[in-house]
């Protein structure tokens, strides 16, 4: 190596310190005018200040920790840590599953078209007493009909309510339009808010199941003892085998 | 009014909660990224970082001021790290398998978000922490210390009880094969 060269006394200590700054007057005075005179060292330093610059590019991630709320408190367990990777991807795909029938959403995934996510509030939600032919699945399960059964019990007494309310008071008649359009824009503002954050968190788990799939797919490749080039080059020709012509 | 870290830990001595909770608010930072940088988890710095501010509130009676606080904090967070690195008997930073290219395993799979944004958010930290996770641990912990926390070599001497020439010559080699690995790379 070049810097062997250089038989500055103590040099490793000297050129640590100066690099960060981390020494007396005379010593830097002394190692500066060397370093003039020195490529080694001029060579080494560059480099070292290079490699400064590039560990200051891992930043730690942001901490967003539970000890704020105290520092006595109970610390949360990491029992997930056991569960192998396959299983909390089974996990995450079941949660993904039953919050979209819940939130009526479309999720198709095909070789075509990768992955598509329809959401139902971006179109009218289908009529099922006038559509009983074309109910899916999920609109079979029994749970459906029971809240459809509540949703009509809860509009009819909405709409039994205002009679109520002339009848014990002298009172307007019912909420006038104006009440009833603010109202409808309160519920609105909420559902859209509503949409907003479920679309933002579904997006971030998709990340996250992307981000794993991903791993896992180099750790099978690593263990298949393929690589990840001749695994692309596969994947290509299964995919225009099974394309259609 | 803004206190003192022994200010604060007389005031924790004497009963107020308060005062520990702005310590805590004050170094919890600095201390999960240490401890991320050494074990490499995000989860598991999150327990260290937990477990480093229960011992220090468990020991506070015992802090004599000796030390500044923030080294003593820093002692029970290394102790910690350490304790991890030898219980789980792993590799202490998270690596992507060797022969795995990042962007090409990315451009053979259909991405959510373009391959470009997701290789370079990775890609750079990956780098170091690839090459970070080739230093022996004590060569490790004295350049965490002193690029990322700004300790001096004494104060870091301290923290890993050996002489001031030790930790230089530490930290020289630490980068002289952290130029060597990056260097590789590009």
């Amino acid at each position: 190596m070049a810097e062997q060269h250089c038989i500055y006394p103590d040099r490793e200590s000297v050129l640590v310190a100066y690099l960060y700054d981390d020494v007396d007057a005379v010593q830097r005075v002394a190692f500066e005018t060397h370093v003039a005179t020195c490529e080694p060292c001029r060579t080494e330093l560059a480099d070292l200040r290079a490699v400064r610059s590039r560990l200051a590019e891992w930043a730690a991630p942001e901490s967003a920790s539970r000890s704020h709320q105290s520092p006595v408190s109970s610390r949360q367990s990491r029992w997930w840590h056991d569960v192998p990777v396959w299983a909390q991807v089974a996990a995450a795909l079941l949660v993904l599953g039953v919050s979209a029938s819940i939130a009526n959403l479309d999720v198709r995934y095909d070789r075509a078209n990768g992955l598509s996510v329809r959401t139902g509030w971006s179109k009218p939600a289908p009529a099922v007493a006038a559509t009983p032919a074309i109910v899916d699945v999920a609109n079979a399960a029994p749970w459906r009909a029971d809240l459809a059964a509540l949703q009509k019990q809860f509009r009819d007494e909405l709409r039994a309510k205002p009679a109520t309310v002339v009848a014990a008071s002298a009172a307007p008649a019912a909420m006038s339009d104006a009440d009833f359009r603010r109202v409808r824009v309160m519920v609105d503002e909420s559902e859209q808010k509503q949409k907003t954050e479920f679309a933002s968190k579904l997006i971030l788990l998709q990340k996250d199941v992307y981000a794993q799939e991903q791993y896992d797919l180099a750790n099978v490749y690593k263990v298949l003892g393929v690589s990840a080039r001749a695994a692309a080059a596969n994947q290509q020709k299964v995919n225009m085998l099974l394309s259609p012509r | 009014m803004t206190w003192s870290d022994e200010e604060l830990v007389s005031r924790s001595i004497g009963g107020d909660v308060e005062s520990f909770n702005q310590l805590v608010l004050r170094w919890e930072r600095p201390i999960y990224a240490l401890a991320y940088r050494v074990i490499g988890r995000e989860e598991d710095a999150r327990d260290v970082c937990q477990e480093t501010f229960l011992r220090a509130f468990r020991a506070l009676g015992g802090f004599r001021g000796q030390a500044k606080f923030s080294s003593w904090l820093y002692r029970i967070a290394l102790n910690l790290c350490r304790d991890w690195v030898r219980r789980q008997r792993r590799t202490p930073v998270v690596q992507v398998p060797e022969d795995v290219d990042v962007l090409e395993l990315a451009a053979a799979r259909e991405p959510v978000e373009p391959i470009e944004d997701v290789v370079a958010r990775h890609d750079l930290t990956r780098l170091v922490e690839r090459a970070m996770a080739k230093l022996p641990e004590e060569q490790r912990t004295a350049i965490i210390l002193k690029e990322y926390h700004g300790l001096t070599f004494q104060e870091i001497a301290d923290l890993a009880g050996c002489p001031l020439s030790t930790v230089k010559t530490r930290l020289y080699q630490g980068l002289a094969v952290l130029r060597r690995e990056l260097g590789k790379r590009e």
